[in-house]
C-alpha cells in the first residue's frame, strides 16, 4: 500500500465508486407496469401480526418486484417491520419473502419489495401478505391504500379481518425483470425514448449515454493524474 | 510501482478544457432526454410564453377571454396554447398529483402510445385564451428560445420543445467556460482552473438546471459574465471593456429575471468601493468620474422604473420582518433550500442524502472560517486569488441572499406563506464564485499547495459520484423504473 502514490489511490477509488454506483443500480434493475394505477384513495392499516392479502395475476414473466404506497401518518412512530411474503395461488406455499423497516419507506414515493425473480410467471395468480410485525407494544400501526379495483388481474384482497373488500386491491405495481441484462438496457432505452424527438431515441440515445459515461471518466481520471 | 504516464496530448489544458464542456453538453443532453416534457419548475409556462412571442402580430383567431387560474391540478385549466394543454393530457401519468410514484403509461416499443398523435402537429400553438399565461414579456432569453420556435415551425412540438432544452445546455456550457477563464484571471493555475470548471460541472442541480427551459439558465449565463467583467475590473483596472463587459452582463441580466437587480446593486457598490479607493489615492480625474456618475444615476432610475421599486420599497411591512426571519431562518427550510441546490436530495428518505447534505455542510461551516481566517490574516498564500477576489465574491453572496430573502420576505409579509420560498435553484446564479470560496476557505487549514490539490481532486471524485449516484440510482428509477 505504501508503494501506492496518491494519484493511483484516487484513481482505484473512482473504479470503486463506479462500481458501487452500478452494483446499486442494477439492485433497482426492474420495471414497474405502468398500466397499474397507484393512488392514495382509501388506506387499510397493518395491525400486528394479522395480515392483508392481495391475490394478483401476473402479467408477464420475470416477476421481480411490487411496490406499494404507504402512509406517511404515523411511519414515525413505527417500531417494527413489514413483513411481504409472495405465495402460490392458494397462500400456502412460501416463494419469496422480504422486510422493509419505516426508515426503508419513503411516504412520497412507491416502496418496492424485491425478491429473486420468478421466471415463468406470465397468467400465473399469486397471493401475497403484508404482514406488520411489531418490535414494542407502544408502536403506531403503518397503513397502506387501496384502489377502486378496475383491472381483472386484481383477483382479490382481503383486510386484517379477514373480510374481503369487493372492488377494491391494493396501490400496487407488480414489477418485472427481463431474461438478461442487454434486454433490460433495451427495455430502459424504449422507456427513455417514448415522446422524444428522433434524435434522443434508440441508437441516438446509446450513443449519447455510452459517450458521456467515457468522457466523464476519461475527463475524471486525466485531472486526477495531472 | 511506475508513475503513471500519459499521452501528452491528453494533459494540455485545451484538450482537457474540451472535454469539461463536452462531456457536460453530453450529460445535460442525456438529462433532457430523462426528464419528461414540461417537467421543470414552471416548464410548460415558459414554453407557453416561447409560444406566445412566436404568434404572428395580427391575431386572426377567436381570442376568449379567461382569467389566470390559480389551481395547479388540471392542465387545461391554464391559459395555455392548445398544443402545450393536448401533448400534455397525451403524456399524463396514471397517477393523480405531481407525486413521486406517478409515471408515463409506456408503450413496448420507442414509440409512446400518443405519439403519432402529438406528431401529427395539427394543434393550434397559438394562445386562444387571454390573458396568456406567460413568464413575463419581452424576456431575452424567451425571446431567444422563440427564434428557435419559429425556425423550426414545421416541425412537432418535441422536436421544437427539446431543441430549446438543447439551446439551455448550450448556455449552461458557456457558463463553464466563463468558470474556467475566471478561475485564471483571479490566479489559480491551470490545473485549478480546470478543476474547478469540472467540479462545478458535475454539480447534479447546475447540469438538470440548464436541461429544462427556463429563463433562470440566461441569468446564471448573466451571473457569469457579470463576475468575469468584475474580476477583470479588479484585475486590470476601469478599462472601457471590462466595464462593458460588467455592463452587458448586467443589462442581459436586467432584461431576463427581476433578480438581476442584484447585479445592478453590487455594480454600483463595486464602482463606488473602486472610486473611493482612486479618489483616496488621487488617481482619478474629474470626468471619467462624473460620467460614470451619470451613467449610474441613469441605469437606476430606468430599472427602478422597470421592477417599480418605488412601489415594492413604499409596500415594505416591517412589521412581518421578525417573524418571516424567526420562520425562515430554520435548520428544516435551509435543509430544504440545501437539498434542492445540491440535487433532488428531497426525491430520497434515504439517510446517505442526509449524511451527504450534513457532510456537505460541514465542509462549508469549515470553509466559512477559513475564509475569516484568510481575509484577516496579512499573509499571502501564493496558489490563492487576492483577497480583493474573495471580498468580490463574498459581496456576490450576500448580495443574492438579500435579495432573494427580501423578496421572500415581500411575499410573506402579503400572503403570510412562504409562497415564493427560496428553493435551492435561486442560489445558483452565484455557483462560481459559491465553489471558488469553498475551496479557498479550505486552504487556511490545509495550508500547503499539495493538500490543497489532493482536496480539489477529491472534491471532483466526490462531485462525480454525486452525479452518477444521483442520476442513475435515484432520477432515472423515479421515471423509467
Amino acid at each position: 500500500m505504501r508503494h501506492l502514490s496518491e494519484k493511483k489511490i484516487l484513481l482505484l477509488i473512482l473504479l470503486f465508486g463506479l462500481l458501487l454506483v452500478f452494483y446499486k443500480f442494477i439492485s433497482v434493475f426492474y420495471f414497474p407496469d405502468s398500466d397499474w394505477k397507484m393512488s392514495r384513495e382509501q388506506k387499510i392499516e397493518l395491525e400486528v401480526n394479522k395480515p392483508v392479502i392481495q391475490k394478483f395475476r401476473s402479467d408477464k414473466n420475470n416477476l421481480a418486484a411490487l411496490e406499494f404506497l404507504f402512509g406517511r401518518s404515523s411511519l414515525k412512530k413505527v417500531n417494527g417491520k413489514i413483513h411481504f411474503q409472495i405465495l402460490e395461488e392458494n397462500c400456502t406455499e412460501k416463494i419469496a419473502d422480504s422486510y422493509l423497516t419505516p426508515q426503508d419507506i419513503n411516504p412520497d414515493d412507491s416502496n418496492a419489495f424485491t425478491f429473486d425473480k420468478i421466471a415463468d410467471s406470465e397468467n400465473k395468480i399469486y397471493c401475497l401478505k403484508l404482514i406488520f410485525e411489531a418490535s414494542d407494544s407502544k408502536t403506531k400501526n403503518p397503513f397502506v391504500f387501496t384502489n377502486p379495483n378496475d383491472s381483472s388481474d386484481n383477483v382479490s384482497l382481503v383486510d386484517v379481518s379477514g373480510n374481503e373488500l369487493k372492488n377494491q386491491s391494493l396501490s400496487m405495481r407488480p414489477a418485472y425483470k427481463s431474461d438478461t441484462f442487454w434486454q433490460d438496457a433495451t427495455e430502459l432505452n424504449k422507456r427513455i425514448s417514448q415522446y422524444k424527438p428522433w434524435f434522443l431515441k434508440q441508437y441516438f440515445l446509446g450513443f449519447i449515454i455510452i459517450s458521456l459515461m467515457l468522457l466523464s471518466v476519461l475527463l475524471v481520471a486525466i485531472l486526477l493524474v495531472i | 510501482m511506475q508513475n503513471i504516464q500519459m499521452p501528452a496530448f491528453l494533459k494540455k489544458s485545451g484538450f482537457v478544457l474540451a472535454l469539461i464542456l463536452v462531456s457536460f453538453f453530453l450529460r445535460g443532453v442525456f438529462l433532457t432526454a430523462l426528464f419528461p416534457i414540461f417537467d421543470g419548475p414552471d416548464e410548460a409556462r415558459h414554453y407557453n410564453t416561447i409560444q406566445y412571442l412566436s404568434e404572428p402580430e395580427e391575431k386572426s383567431w377567436t381570442i376568449n377571454e379567461r382569467p389566470i387560474k390559480k389551481d395547479k391540478s388540471d392542465i387545461a385549466g391554464y391559459n395555455f396554447s392548445q398544443e402545450i394543454i393536448k401533448t400534455a393530457e397525451n403524456i399524463k401519468t396514471n397517477d393523480p398529483g405531481d407525486d413521486l410514484f406517478g409515471i408515463i403509461n409506456f408503450s413496448e416499443s420507442y414509440i409512446g402510445k400518443s405519439e403519432n398523435a402529438i406528431n401529427l402537429n395539427d394543434w393550434h400553438r397559438y394562445n386562444e385564451n387571454y390573458p396568456p399565461d406567460i413568464a413575463g414579456e419581452n424576456n431575452l432569453y424567451h425571446l431567444l428560445c422563440s427564434l428557435i420556435e419559429k425556425s423550426f415551425g414545421q416541425y412537432s412540438i418535441l422536436i421544437r420543445f427539446y431543441l430549446i432544452r438543447i439551446f439551455s445546455i448550450l448556455l449552461g456550457t458557456a457558463v463553464l467556460f466563463l468558470c474556467y477563464i475566471i478561475t485564471k484571471n483571479i490566479g489559480f493555475s491551470e490545473k485549478y482552473s480546470l478543476l474547478l470548471s469540472a467540479i462545478i460541472s458535475f454539480q447534479p442541480r447546475f447540469s438538470m438546471h440548464f436541461s429544462y427551459i427556463t429563463y433562470d439558465d440566461l441569468l446564471i449565463l448573466a451571473f457569469a459574465l457579470f463576475t468575469l467583467g468584475c474580476v477583470l475590473i479588479l484585475k486590470n483596472g476601469l478599462r472601457r471593456k471590462n466595464v462593458l463587459l460588467a455592463l452587458t452582463a448586467m443589462l442581459i441580466g436586467l432584461f431576463t429575471k427581476g433578480t438581476s437587480i442584484v447585479l445592478l446593486t453590487v455594480f454600483i457598490f463595486f464602482l463606488a468601493c473602486l472610486f473611493y479607493k482612486k479618489i483616496k489615492n488621487h488617481k482619478i480625474k474629474r470626468a471619467p468620474l462624473l460620467a460614470s456618475i451619470i451613467l449610474l444615476l441613469v441605469l437606476v432610475f430606468i430599472f427602478q422604473k422597470y421592477f417599480d421599486l418605488a412601489t415594492l420599497i413604499s409596500g415594505m411591512n416591517f412589521g412581518t420582518l421578525g417573524e418571516y426571519l424567526f420562520k425562515s431562518l430554520t435548520v428544516g427550510r435551509m435543509e430544504i433550500t440545501s437539498k434542492t441546490y445540491w440535487g433532488n436530495l428531497q426525491w430520497s428518505s434515504n439517510i446517505f442524502y442526509d449524511f451527504i447534505l450534513y457532510f456537505i455542510w460541514a465542509i462549508e461551516i469549515i470553509s466559512a472560517i477559513g475564509i475569516a481566517v484568510i481575509i484577516f490574516s496579512k499573509k499571502k498564500i501564493e496558489f490563492l486569488p487576492e483577497k480583493k477576489y474573495i471580498l468580490f465574491f463574498l459581496g456576490m453572496l450576500a448580495a443574492l441572499q438579500l435579495g432573494i430573502r427580501f423578496y421572500d420576505w415581500q411575499i410573506f409579509s402579503q400572503t403570510g406563506g412562504f409562497d415564493l420560498g427560496t428553493p435551492g435553484r435561486y442560489f445558483l446564479p452565484n455557483i462560481i464564485s459559491h465553489f471558488i470560496l469553498v475551496f479557498c476557505g479550505l486552504v487556511a487549514f490545509l495550508k500547503k499547495e499539495k493538500y490543497f490539490d489532493i482536496s480539489m481532486k477529491v472534491g471532483l471524485l466526490f462531485m462525480f459520484f454525486f452525479w452518477f449516484y444521483l442520476i442513475i440510482d435515484v432520477v432515472m428509477p423515479r421515471y423509467y423504473m
